[in-house]
């Protein structure tokens, strides 16, 4: 089992490094303009991320940073302050609950795993939303959890995407832990 | 990390959540917070899309010569066609105006357009909505109207320092006053969040068919300008019932029109999160 740990400063800074690059990159893609065929599969990046982030690195990645990720979706998608941040809040709780026991769970249980944590949230987020409307959509359903289903399914290529971002950017030896 | 402290951490940062919650609800003071924090936005949402608008612009730099002309050519093409079309629609309008004044009617609602374009689409709740790239900044006020070449796509709920969010008319909760384009009936839609639009209080002896073009009767959407067509009717105990379909076409769409009735326009005071609702 991989614990992750901070016992290099300089390495400590570049996975800080590495993490806000990351974060920034999955609020970006919420602000590029998809086209409408795709915007129903679109995935959730920031609350990927986040869970990504809150299993591997638990200590960096943790409600507050869950907190910032959501006020700024909130304020980048004109939603109600604090509805995708509470979201993201309980994103981050299942995702450190799971931390402990992830990485020893195969990639399917992984991908399964991180589909129920990415519904959970976005359920929250569509239940605080129709709070706030006074009522359900009439076609509310699975498909709504299309963003969850198609995140989940990137669970798996994210490590290879960061490794390439670590070793491309930071100039990093590939350890082959995936932070 | 402890097990209580743990818990404690998530309480703190649910408790932080629900209380934006609450004030951005109940509180006036968090509308002035939110075109500040999405002014510091500004320059993050810039450094995010200016990979995608570097493409776009380069790409539109890199357009053949030939393309460019023959562009030129359509557009030169379809400003004759529309200055004769002005033309005949400037008479038809005069003497509207005329017939209107003998039989002593009220003035025809006039309104202000302002153009804008498309930016991405965002989901709320289970709900597309379309963001524009105009806001309070440009004069944008909620509740107007948006529509596109095709017709009228919705009204915007909310408005920031430069984006607004535009509402569909499919939306659910969304009432549209129409007349049918054939016959003057009045007919109101609503959107049923399923991608349609209800049709609603027609009572059965009316006369609307299949295939029926309707027009918005005006309010805070330009009057006479497409909205919807009848897809399916059918009676009811005492209205019919059936579903019509935006013609809006906002996917094919570069560009959007803001609709500002005049009247309301006059009406509105400075906040328009305050003005919400207040149409008249």
């Amino acid at each position: 089992m991989y614990y992750p740990n901070a016992d290099s400063q300089l390495k400590q800074q570049a996975s800080v490094a590495l993490i806000m690059l990351t974060l920034f990159l999955a609020v970006a893609a919420e602000f590029i303009p998809w086209p409408n065929a795709l915007l129903s599969v679109r995935p959730i990046f920031p609350m990927l991320a986040l869970v990504y982030w809150a299993v591997h690195q638990p200590k960096v990645v943790n409600y507050a940073a869950a907190v910032v990720i959501g006020v700024i979706m909130d304020i980048a998608n004109q939603a109600l302050i604090g509805s995708y941040a509470l979201s993201c809040v309980v994103v981050v709780l299942f995702a450190n609950v799971l931390s402990n026991r992830f990485l020893l769970l195969t990639g399917v249980a992984q991908v399964l795993h991180v589909l129920i944590v990415l519904a959970i949230g976005q359920l929250c987020l569509y239940l605080l939303e129709f709070l706030e409307e006074g009522s359900a959509p009439a076609d509310f359903g699975w498909r709504l959890f299309i963003p969850s289903f198609s995140a989940a399914a990137l669970w798996l290529l994210l490590p290879v995407f960061i490794r390439y971002l670590r070793v491309a950017l930071f100039k990093r030896q590939d350890s082959g832990v995936d932070y | 990390m402890g097990g209580i402290s743990h818990y404690v951490r998530f309480f703190a940062a649910a408790l932080f959540s629900v209380g934006l919650l609450i004030g951005d609800l109940y509180f006036s003071a968090f509308t002035e917070l939110r075109s500040n924090m999405s002014l510091a936005l500004v320059p993050f949402r810039a450094a995010a899309t200016f990979p995608w608008n570097a493409y776009n612009t380069t790409a539109d730099y890199l357009q053949s010569r030939e393309k460019l002309l023959a562009e030129k050519g359509q557009l030169e093409q379809q400003i004759i066609e529309n200055t004769i079309n002005l033309k005949s629609f400037d008479f038809y309008l005069q003497q509207n105006e005329q017939l209107r004044e003998n039989l002593n009617l009220a003035k025809r609602q006039s309104g202000k357009w302002l153009v804008a374009e498309f930016g991405r689409h965002v989901s709320y709740a289970s709900t597309p909505r379309v963001s524009l790239n105009k806001g309070v900044e440009d004069g944008v006020l909620l509740g107007m109207a948006v529509v596109d070449k095709d017709g009228v796509i919705g009204q915007v709920v909310r408005a920031d320092i430069n984006t607004c969010i535009v509402s569909l008319l499919s939306e659910q909760g969304q009432w549209i006053s129409t007349r049918n384009r054939r016959n003057n009936l009045l007919v109101i839609l609503r959107g049923n969040g399923a991608g349609r639009l209800n049709i609603e209080y027609v009572t059965n002896d009316a006369d609307l068919k299949v295939g029926d073009e309707l027009l918005a009767s005006g309010g805070v959407y330009p009057p006479g300008y497409p909205v919807a067509v009848v897809e399916e009717i059918s009676t009811g105990s005492v209205y019919q019932q059936g579903l019509a379909r935006a013609v809006s076409n906002f996917s094919n769409s570069s560009l959007a029109l803001l609709y500002f009735a005049e009247q309301a326009t006059a009406e509105q005071t400075d906040s328009p999160i305050l003005n919400f609702g207040t149409e008249k």
